[in-house]
């Protein structure tokens, strides 16, 4: 083996190698990665330094050795930053600065005057630097905290070999004091062959740091692409999440006023269901018992069975996409028709006081505008339990009247009024703005209750009409439904 | 009006007016049982209470002013026997308060009013009033034949007119009648009485 290699030719395929490794780093590498500037601008002074130093006796000597083995030892120092910056732990590069200054300014002051040390000691030298900066690159490595591969273990055990190394030749260099001059007239090194077994043990080493460093820090940019894919991934999936969450939750509201709905239709039902199950068990018993039956049962069922029929009618003022056949509407008799079905439900201390206009007449349709004036009309009842006055008024009007609220059309021109007071609580300002949501409900145990008003501003808005609140707390309510007049003839 | 300790007090707590009266029709030929007033709110029903002390109540929860219950709570506080039956458009999800199991003698869905409202009243009665006769259950055992010689009885007619309005025997007739006292458990004046009574069904329910 001594006799086809020698040791200049292989430091220089050390440097030339370390620097193509350098500039391919260089060139190719991410230049925002601190990292593989580090790492290239490590190998590049590294082959530069070795090759001053291959130099040496042809420029003069201070370039050769102080100069060349500090830019080499500049560029181990930059290695080891490149480790630090890969390893994530930014505390060593203290330690790596410390190495560095203490090993430039230990070489110099041996290599220069007044000491001007020989050769085998400034190798000895440099060869324990090398050797104590592998053993910190092993460290640097061993303390790695994220996910890594094979590749790292390579890493670690290829400086680890270099640091041995060094050790190896710092230790012959002590025991023999010589080190061959690698520049010598014989260019094979046929007296050391632990020297060549050095030189290319570094060459082996170095070449298979430089591409597993590279290998590793694409693993590392690889792990990074994957996990903000995988962020992405988690923001979009969650996203969707939030989406159907919010879906859900609309679903639930709408399940809710279904629900409420359901038990308010199911709740007036039942009242009327009631009425006429008690009146047929009644008639029932008096038949089987060969009684008289009372017209007074059969009174009270009639009117069950209408409020069941206005009920309903108001109910279909809610769907339908076709819009509901309106017509001119005798208002005198449809207020007469609400007016006898409140006088058998209202309780006896609500009085009920009438005062129509004769002779007006309405577009609207007569089913709808019934089951809306008696909805009006219960919650007039509802607002007065201590009992008091419901008035039915009736009237003409050129403007919409005033009032806190209104809903429905913008009505101009000639119109009718039907206006329903009660001298109940009022309505407070902040119930105002929620009182025609089909959920609301002033009433304790929300029983079926709630849904009336909802269903008038069906009527209003479906026929056309227009609803006026007027009220003052404490004192009245009035509820003004307009319509558009029809002049008769 | 009978004596409190001859009858079972009862005031009717229901908003629904049409409900109200006929609960109230439905509830007259009971016997033993003394239909007090009639309230539409949780306030009525409080003065109710105060003026009458029932120890029945018939309540609906959802009243314009509040819940029913409320009357129940104040009413027990004055009279600690005091019961009551719950009217409810949803029954099947009525939970008793824990306080009130004692005084909560039904849950009644306003949809089944008649049949459960009778039984449980007359339940009531017989436990409240033990000594009273369920006149209407005793008239429910007579036969159509009977019923029809004691509602004549009612009208006041003799064995005689009651043999010829249905063209059958004086003896026939008389038969009958000694059926309808046995089975009814009087004669005589009371017999015609409780005819009387039958025939003319509708005594006036309070407001």
């Amino acid at each position: 083996m001594a006799e086809f290699v020698d040791a200049t030719t292989l430091v220089l395929v050390l440097s030339l190698g370390t620097m193509a490794f350098g500039g391919v780093a260089m060139v190719a590498g991410n230049a925002d990665d601190l990292a593989i500037r580090f790492w290239s601008a490590g190998f590049l002074l590294g082959g530069g330094g070795l090759l001053l130093l291959l130099l040496r006796g042809r420029i003069a000597d201070v370039i050769s050795i102080q100069v060349g083995n500090t830019i080499m030892l500049t560029g181990v120092g930059c290695l080891l930053a490149a480790l630090v910056v890969y390893a994530q732990r930014p505390r060593f590069f203290y330690v790596v600065a410390l190495w560095f200054v203490a090993s430039v300014l230990l070489f110099n002051s041996v290599a220069s005057p007044p000491i001007l040390a020989p050769l085998h000691v400034r190798v000895l030298v440099i060869a324990g630097i090398v050797a104590l900066s592998q053993l910190l690159a092993v460290v640097i490595l061993s303390g790695v905290q994220f996910r890594t591969t094979r590749l790292l273990s390579v890493l670690r055990f290829s400086h680890a070999a270099l640091g041995v190394a060094f050790a190896a030749r710092f230790v012959y260099i002590l025991q023999t004091h010589t080190a061959s001059d690698y520049l010598g007239p014989y260019p094979f090194i046929s007296s050391s062959i632990p020297n060549a077994l050095f030189f290319m043990a570094a060459i082996f080493l170095a070449f298979v740091q430089g591409p597993t460093f590279m290998m590793l820090k694409k693993e590392q940019a690889d792990n990074e692409a994957f996990a903000a894919r995988k962020q992405l991934a988690d923001e979009v999936a969650s996203r969707w999440a939030e989406r159907r969450l919010q879906a859900a939750r609309l679903d639930d509201a709408r399940a809710g006023t279904i629900e409420h709905f359901a038990r308010g239709v199911a709740h007036d039902a039942n009242n009327v269901i009631g009425v006429l199950q008690l009146g047929y068990g009644q008639i029932r018993d008096q038949v089987k018992r060969r009684q008289k039956v009372g017209t007074d049962a059969l009174n009270l069922m009639e009117t069950a069975l209408d409020q069941a029929r206005v009920t309903t009618s108001g109910l279909m003022a809610l769907g339908g996409k076709e819009p509901p056949p309106l017509a001119d509407v005798c208002i005198e008799t449809a207020v007469d028709e609400v007016a006898s079905m409140l006088n058998s439900t209202l309780p006896q201390t609500i009085r009920l006081e009438l005062d129509t206009e004769p002779g007006l007449l309405a577009y609207t349709h007569r089913g709808f505008l019934i089951s809306a004036l008696l909805n009006l009309a219960s919650n007039a009842r509802d607002a007065m339990p201590r009992g008091g006055v419901l008035r039915l008024a009736t009237q003409r009007r050129d403007r919409l009247p005033e009032g806190a609220v209104r809903i429905g059309a913008d009505l101009a021109g000639p119109m009718v009024d039907i206006a329903i007071t009660d001298n109940g609580y009022g309505i407070e300002p902040e119930v105002l703005s929620r009182l025609f949501r089909p959920m609301f409900t002033t009433k304790e145990h929300h029983d079926g209750h709630g849904y009336g008003l909802y269903m008038v501003q069906g009527v209003v808005d479906r026929t056309g009409a227009a609803l006026v609140v007027e009220t003052v707390v404490g004192e009245y309510t009035t509820m003004h439904f307009l319509m558009r007049e029809i002049k008769r003839g | 009006m009978m004596d409190a300790t001859e009858s079972l007090g009862a005031v009717i707590v229901e908003d629904e007016r049409m409900f109200s009266e006929m609960l109230a029709r439905a509830l007259i030929d009971v016997s033993g049982l003394d239909l007090m007033a009639r309230a539409y709110t949780v306030e009525e029903g409080f003065s109710a209470c105060a003026r009458h002390r029932p120890t029945m109540l018939i309540l609906d929860l959802a009243l314009p002013d509040g819940n029913g219950l409320d009357v129940l709570r104040a009413l027990i506080a004055d009279r600690p026997d005091a019961t009551a039956i719950v009217l409810s458009a949803h029954a099947e999800d009525f939970v008793t308060p824990v306080e009130l199991e004692n005084n909560i003698a039904a849950v009644i869905s306003k949809a089944d009013a008649y049949g459960a409202v009778n039984d449980h009243v007359r339940r009531l009665v017989r436990t409240y009033v033990p000594n009273v006769e369920d006149e209407a259950a005793l008239i429910d055992r007579l036969t159509p034949r009977e019923l029809e010689v004691f509602n004549l009885l009612g009208e006041g007619l003799t064995n005689r007119g009651i043999a010829k309005r249905l063209s059958r025997s004086a003896t026939t007739v008389a038969t009958h009648r000694k059926m309808i006292a046995v089975k009814l458990r009087c004669s005589g004046a009371a017999l015609m009485a409780m005819a009387a009574r039958h025939r003319s069904h509708y005594a006036k329910i309070p407001s």
